[in-house]
């Protein structure tokens, strides 16, 4: 039933955004203003410092965001809406019999029903690096919670009705739930490409470890192991579908990765490239839960089928049981070192869960193989990664794509290290992190390394600390029964994906009006990074940041430049948006050339002023003069830097520059419960230039509460396939009163060469030494090293041998309690 | 969520009329805070949901002659919690209070709610069973009053009669020389309710030589129901605070209590916490008893 209303285009929708930000421009113009006058220090003139990098500027979105006017996917509507809801799979690994949807076609409000036998074979499979994955279950599920059937119909409630008369005959297979037993001889195989059940393996060998193993005087090794996390956006997947009058599939979508959803739609509606649009809507939390296939594909072919808008949103449980996790990890690490304290050789021995489907598995594993070690020099070095399937949901990219849960084993056995030889944590780490000039085991060389400084920002506040709860404990000023500790750890994180290129583009236009807007591939994911991309483009053009606005996240306006992931954006886009000015300059001042009759090379863009022949012009005012000729400037930019890693050998370029940081935490733990309450954090990092230092310190502070999360109590439980905590109520998610009373970030800002203006990437890696630190600082208070992640409660008691009914029997106590805190 | 009937009731005898007539199919909502969840989730069904929410005679917080303190079923925990009554007569209902999630539930849950709900995890019954509260309600019989004690049966079930309301809890006169405490464990400090494990304590002791004369203890997350525990309560009679009693409460949780393990905890941790947390609460309440100022 056609609605033969009009239908608006995507173009409303962005335009609606374009809207907003111009509103908020206007308030914005005279906060930055404020900022800028009150940032320009006597010796920080307008002409030798620059003018918008570094600045603390509010982010351009949270106008919208905090006045509750933000357009997310799930908030839009359109006339003759219909919603969408799937039918997923109660069975962990079973053979589809027969889906009987005889009922669901009857019951009220429902348009159309879609099973994967609509869909041709060929178009059937998706995925961001393999299509291997159902949009909807064919023959066979793979895991529970797999969808198998989308309804849509009036209502949400409607659909979801239908769904619910679905009748689907399953017959069970064999399943299984651990790589270990995946990868057994002759065990069922899950994927017909997957032998042995493997999605990847990885061997990476430097130097030569037994030899190294066996002159070491300290040899560490231990088993650790991290559960299954899951991103925790607040906001769901949701996404709007619908067929304009023009014929153009539109897809809203809060997502990372517009590009990705673009070119796998033009495979599986078989429209043409231009007959697809899809635009980013604002995102509520991404954290690489958004860069795989959820509702995009079932809700553009329902709406393909019904000619009707089709709505859908995940529920909160769908979340956590169909969209991807953090992987599953057991790993034997091997550490040797000198009794100098110098690292020698290390060795890890990986195994990972990687879920029914491929997803990001391969990508997570070749970041953790060339981040082992890191950030420490370590002459010899073997590593083997192999990520197996099993039935459960796939396992896919999550900030830092796994490399805090190697810096959680290498941290901890650092710590432990340092105290077996007896030097502090961080002169451990002083005496073996990176330095200009060190060679990664990929070969690389590194340059513009900020590690130390990191440290030598955090040393003067452990040497104090240290001393001062030495007095605490001493002096029993502390409550009985209750210990503190201070944990140290460090982190370096490459930039960008791992040994492949990845170019980042940006376009720069100009309005007569004097605005202009620049085309970034890489969409901002709530992280601020189109502020971050304003900013960068004020600068290189020197013209105010009011005049711009970046349109980023339109798949249409933009190239495909790659997600907004693995810390990319800023340097990356940021890079493009530098190439972009220099063209826009050139082919700018060109016309302004023409127009006033002089040389091109007399004429230059100058502090919002453009000077043709010594004679300064309001900027819009020249833009005014080429009025005629600004619809042909377009500054364009590429940035694509040589990165490649060769597989077989593992050698090569891993990525364009990386950052680094130092985290020192202290934790208070109950000796009776084994409950740890984070109370101080200190963060230093080095993440080149800071662009913009109060979203900086949004994002590390944010990655240090998600770390601690991930440290203390996050966690997914799974029985025989079902997750059997998929709510919050039961999903132990840090809350604001978990955000320990201090904390503080610290910027060393290493000038990175290749950086635009210097800056690295910084948000994505502010997770990774959390877990390492709070596990040093467990053991500094209370003497045990716990071994997996989450650091429950009662895993300490165990480990302090204090629990066990019996053992809880003899915990004495000492002197009166007082009252809690 | 499905369409289900729906009527408003203004006084406790039209409630108690409308209840008797719906049947079966009635069902209570009061500050519907868990019932909300539980319909969303389709765990309940409601066919005709009877809204009592608006009955102001069910709101009071009064201290009666007699010196009863008498807590309407609908007061809210933030009431409770901000109640000068409340605060003169029972701290320890303030204590608890303050340990129920953050405002926005406290706003909005009511104290009936949550002992009608009978949820093993709920703050209020804890306290109420150290107390030694009486649940007083409403039937086609007219009124019955039933000691809080007996009133936890089974997950999720209470002694309240499908055909009845509960009106108000009353809260009987706390001898003088008395303390009380309230401690709740839990994972993390954001409103955790799913995981906790919490204790009240109600002691009193001699002026003279300081022994407990009477006291009253309530156990939550460690059980199907609420529980009270007799048999501790009167071990600690006539004792004061020492290693032994302490050691001989804690081997007393171990085989008293039959907590259920779940996804965070095992049932051995669980009683583990609970000894922990009845012995720190039964301490804080003695200091609190012998220091007089903060008797009560
Ligand atoms: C996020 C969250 C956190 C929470 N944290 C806590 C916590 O920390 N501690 C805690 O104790 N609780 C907590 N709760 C639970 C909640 O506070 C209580 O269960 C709530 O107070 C119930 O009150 P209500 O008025 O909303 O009851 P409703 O949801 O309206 O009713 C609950 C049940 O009781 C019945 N009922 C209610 N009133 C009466 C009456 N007068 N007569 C007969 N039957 C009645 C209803 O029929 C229903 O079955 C939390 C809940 C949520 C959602």
């Amino acid at each position: 039933m056609a609605s033969d209303k009009k239908q608006p285009d995507g173009q409303k929708f962005a335009l609606e955004s374009a809207k907003q930000q111009a509103l908020w421009q206007r308030e914005f113009q005279q906060i930055v203003a404020d900022v800028q006058g009150q940032a320009l220090g006597p010796n920080w003139t307008a002409n030798s410092s620059p003018r918008n990098i570094g600045l603390p500027l509010p982010r351009n979105d949270v106008l919208y965001k905090v006045r509750g006017t933000a357009r997310y996917a799930a908030n839009i509507s359109m006339d003759g809406m219909l919603y969408g809801r799937f039918v997923r799979s109660q069975e962990p690994h079973a053979r589809i019999l027969n889906i009987d949807v005889s009922a669901a076609t009857q019951a009220p409000g429902v348009h159309a029903i879609l099973t994967a036998d609509e869909i041709p074979q060929d178009r059937l499979l998706v995925g961001t690096h393999d299509n291997d994955t159902p949009i909807l279950a064919k023959d066979r599920v793979r895991y529970v919670g797999e969808p198998i059937v989308a309804i849509v119909a009036e209502s949400v409630e409607q659909a979801q009705q239908a769904c619910d008369l679905v009748e689907v005959e399953y017959e069970s297979l064999p399943v299984i739930f651990t790589p270990e037993e995946a990868i057994i001889v002759g065990a069922y195989q899950i994927d017909a490409e997957a032998e042995g059940n493997i999605i990847t393996e990885h061997r990476h060998d430097v130097g030569d470890v037994d030899a190294a193993f066996a002159a070491a005087d300290i040899v560490l090794e231990n088993t650790f192991t991290t559960e299954p996390i899951d991103h925790c956006f607040l906001e769901a997947q949701a996404g709007l579908a619908f067929v304009d009058s023009g014929g153009t599939l539109n897809l809203l979508v809060s997502t990372q990765y517009p590009h990705f959803h673009h070119e796998q739609l033009a495979r599986v509606t078989g429209l043409p490239m231009e007959k697809i649009r899809v635009i980013q809507t604002v995102v509520g939390g991404a954290f690489g839960g958004k860069i795989d296939d959820t509702i995009e594909c079932a809700s553009c072919l329902l709406a393909l089928k019904t000619s009707r808008p089709v709505s859908m949103t995940l529920t909160r449980e769908e979340v956590f049981i169909a969209t991807t996790k953090r992987h599953r990890l057991k790993f034997r690490q091997k550490l040797a070192a000198t009794k100098e304290g110098h690292l020698t050789a290390l060795e890890l021995d990986i195994l990972c869960d990687g879920g029914a489907y491929r997803s990001y598995s391969r990508v997570v594993a070749g970041r953790c193989v060339v981040h082992a070690g890191m950030p420490y020099r370590f002459p010899n070095l073997r590593v083997h990664f192999m990520t197996a399937f099993t039935n459960h949901v796939p396992s896919g990219s999550m900030r830092s794509f796994g490399v805090v849960k190697m810096a959680f084993a290498l941290e901890s056995h650092l710590t432990e290290l340092a105290a077996k030889i007896g030097i502090s944590p961080i002169e451990i780490r002083k005496r073996n992190g990176f330095v200009d000039g060190d060679v990664i085991s990929t070969g690389q060389v590194l340059q513009d390394v900020g590690l130390l400084k990191t440290l030598a920002e955090i040393e003067p506040i452990y040497e104090r600390r240290k001393r001062e709860l030495a007095g605490v404990h001493g002096q029993g000023q502390m409550n009985p029964g209750r210990k503190r500790g201070l944990g140290v750890a460090c982190l370096g994180y490459g930039i960008g994906y791992s040994g492949i290129r990845n170019p980042s583009t940006a376009r720069l236009a100009v309005s007569a009006d004097g605005f202009v807007t620049a085309f970034c591939g890489t969409p901002d994911i709530g992280t601020g990074s189109d502020m971050a991309l304003t900013q960068i483009a004020a600068e290189a053009l020197d013209i105010d940041l009011g005049r711009l606005r970046v349109v980023s996240g339109d798949s249409t306006k933009t190239d495909d430049s790659g997600p907004t992931s693995a810390s990319r954006t800023t340097y990356f886009s940021g890079n493009a948006v530098c190439l972009a000015s220099e063209d826009f300059k050139r082919q700018f001042c060109t016309a302004v050339a023409e127009k006033t009759g002089c040389l091109p090379a007399q004429v230059r863009i100058d502090n919002d002023r453009v000077i043709v022949q010594n004679e300064p012009l309001a900027f819009e005012q020249a833009c005014r003069l080429i009025a005629d000729d600004v619809d042909a400037i377009v500054g364009y930019g590429k940035f694509d830097p040589d990165i490649e890693i060769d597989i077989s050998t593992y050698q090569g370029n891993a990525y364009p520059t990386y950052t680094y940081g130092t985290h020192l935490v202290e934790i208070e733990v109950d000796e009776e419960l084994g409950s740890v309450d984070v109370v101080r954090y200190w963060a230093a990092h080095d993440g080149g230039v800071i662009v913009n230092p109060i979203g900086a310190e949004g994002q590390v502070e944010g990655g240090i509460v998600q770390g601690l999360g991930m440290a203390l109590w996050e966690k997914i439980v799974r029985q025989e396939g079902f997750i059997v905590n998929p709510h919050y109520r039961d999903y132990l998610l840090p809350g604001a009163m978990d955000i320990p009373g201090e904390l503080s970030v610290w910027f060393v800002e290493t000038y990175d060469r290749t950086g635009p203006f210097g800056a690295k990437g910084l948000a994505e890696a502010s997770i990774i030494p959390t877990p390492g630190a709070i596990a040093g600082a467990i053991s500094n208070a209370v003497g045990v090293w716990p071994r997996g992640i989450p650091m429950e409660s009662e895993k300490i008691l165990e480990l302090m041998g204090h629990y066990s009914a019996d053992a809880a029997k003899s915990a004495t106590v000492k002197g009166q309690p007082r009252e809690p805190r | 969520m499905t369409a289900c009937l729906y009527t408003r009731l203004d006084t406790v005898d039209d409630a108690v009329q409308c209840l008797a007539s719906a049947g079966e199919d009635g069902h209570v909502i009061a500050g519907g805070v868990a019932l909300g969840i539980l319909m969303n989730e389709r765990l309940v069904k409601p066919v005709h949901l009877l809204d009592i929410s608006r009955i102001d005679a069910l709101k009071r917080i009064e201290v009666t002659a007699e010196g009863v303190l008498s807590i309407g079923a609908l007061a809210t925990h933030q009431e409770v919690l901000t109640s000068a009554a409340v605060a003169a007569t029972c701290p320890l209902l303030i204590e608890m209070s303050s340990e129920i999630a953050c405002e926005r539930i406290r706003n909005r849950g009511t104290i009936g709610g949550s002992i009608c709900l009978g949820d093993p995890q709920g703050d209020p019954p804890v306290a109420l069973l150290a107390l030694d509260a009486v649940v007083r309600a409403a039937g086609p019989q007219g009124l019955r009053d039933i000691p809080i004690r007996t009133f936890f049966q089974d997950v999720y079930t209470t002694a309240l009669q499908s055909d009845e309301i509960l009106q108000e809890i009353r809260i009987p006169r706390i001898p003088d020389g008395g303390g009380m405490a309230y401690h709740k464990f839990s994972a993390r400090r954001a409103m955790d309710y799913a995981t906790t494990v919490s204790a009240a304590v109600q002691l009193a002791c001699d002026p003279d030589d300081g022994r407990i004369i009477n006291a009253g203890l309530g156990l939550g997350g460690v059980g199907v129901t609420p529980v009270w525990s007799k048999a501790i309560a009167d071990g600690l009679l006539n004792a004061t605070p020492c290693p032994e009693i302490f050691a001989w409460m804690r081997k007393m949780v171990h085989e008293e209590l039959s907590p259920i393990g779940d996804h965070l905890y095992s049932a051995d941790y669980k009683s583990h916490v609970a000894a922990v947390i009845l012995r720190r609460a039964t301490e804080r309440a003695y200091n609190r008893a012998v220091a007089g100022s903060d008797r009560r």
